[in-house]
């Protein structure tokens, strides 16, 4: 049985994973109440071992990484490889809310996490991310992942179902989407490039809970190029619906 | 759709997007500019743009599309500054303007996924009004 409120915040920072890291921390600051626990390992001590005992020793109900990764494996601080599918470290992830802000970890890591967890939020290919300004230095630089990481605010405010979590999701990115097109971001010379980043990783966005995962065609590697805008197509909402509410 | 939707559709767009072509008709492709000054004359062409975008399409094919998508984003790259723009979870691979139309050109994966998401951004633009 996991615990209740219990959060691991997984924050790297080499390799540009501060862009990310920097926003986790502020949302958590933000967004935390009382009685609930939240652990966040950065810089150094986002690493395996210090990962694993935390998990045991914290037993968290929620647990949520930035880090690269691809297709079987995401990985932590200094790329050292923490998740790869099939591995003992999965079945450690069972009943918790898991989310890995990586690239391709949907396609068959978090698929397996599915397997075991209460539910598993990532993406279906590469997440894009700003980088024309230092981390956390401006809207901008925190744009992708402000919208990414509505599920860590949800959470945080006590939503537990994974469809209305992944609901958040997808208005949030819509929100920014919004903000830098029509919205007061919209003359600002990175706006352009920003809701295109924005488009691309809400195409990519996946959520699986066991149920889910079960009843969604795998989607092989050599394919995926083709397969995502269909599998988003086939598993989430259409980006082009979504868009359309804002749009009028 | 009236002269006056368009015109409002066209003032919802960000400046920066009313030069980059939005619309493929007979090959020519189309930017909001033009499309607006082809309304106001009220041409065959201009009547015939005013269709596609009150059927939300941005040519007559998937091609058509994406040649659009492919010059859109190369005109829109090449404003910026040649330094890291944009980089990925994956690998710590980041990219500059250039790096991203050399991946757009090749066919790449990321310039798959560049591509892919513009039809859908174009046709969220489309919806503006």
């Amino acid at each position: 049985m996991v615990r209740p409120n219990t959060f691991l915040i997984i924050e790297p920072l080499s390799h540009m994973l501060e862009y990310g890291s920097c926003v986790l921390a502020e949302i958590v600051r933000e967004g935390r109440r009382p009685g609930q626990t939240v652990v966040e390992l950065r810089g150094n001590d986002a690493n395996p071992s210090v990962i694993d005992a935390s998990i045991l020793q914290l037993d968290p109900e929620v647990v949520v990484g930035i880090g690269h990764g691809d297709y079987n494996a995401y990985t932590v601080e200094c790329k050292q490889r923490y998740l790869v599918t099939g591995s003992f470290r999965v079945k450690m992830l069972k009943d918790r809310i898991v989310h890995l802000n990586s690239c391709r970890t949907a396609v068959s890591l978090g698929r397996d996490i599915a397997t075991v967890a209460k539910a598993y939020f990532g993406s279906l290919d590469d997440f894009f991310f700003y980088i024309g300004s230092p981390p956390c230095s401006d809207r901008a630089s925190r744009a992708t992942f402000l919208a990414e990481h509505e599920v860590l605010r949800a959470l945080l405010e006590g939503e537990r179902d994974p469809v209305a979590i992944q609901g958040r999701r997808v208005e949030a990115h819509r929100r920014e989407i919004e903000y830098w097109t029509v919205g007061p971001g919209r003359d600002r010379p990175e706006a352009p490039i920003i809701a295109r980043l924005l488009t691309l990783n809400l195409t990519v966005s996946a959520m699986y809970t066991p149920e889910r995962v079960e009843a969604t065609p795998r989607i092989t590697t050599a394919v995926i190029p083709i397969a995502v805008a269909v599998a988003t197509a086939l598993l989430y909402p259409r980006i082009e619906t979504l868009l359309r509410e804002s749009g009028g | 759709m009236t002269l006056h939707v368009v015109r409002a559709w066209y003032n919802r767009l960000p400046p920066v997007e009313r030069d980059l072509p939005i619309l493929i008709l007979d090959g020519l492709a189309y930017t909001p500019n033009m499309v607006l000054a082809e309304v106001t004359r009220g041409s065959i062409v201009g009547e015939r743009l005013q269709r596609l975008i009150e059927e939300g399409r941005l040519g007559n094919s998937r091609l058509e599309e994406e040649q659009l998508a492919k010059i859109r984003l190369k005109e829109l790259l090449r404003r910026y500054p040649e330094m890291p723009l944009v980089a990925v979870l994956r690998e710590g691979r980041i990219f500059t303007p250039s790096q991203l139309i050399e991946e757009i050109e090749r066919g790449t994966p990321v310039g798959r996924m560049l591509v892919i998401s513009e039809i859908e951004y174009m046709k969220f633009l489309l919806r503006l009004r």
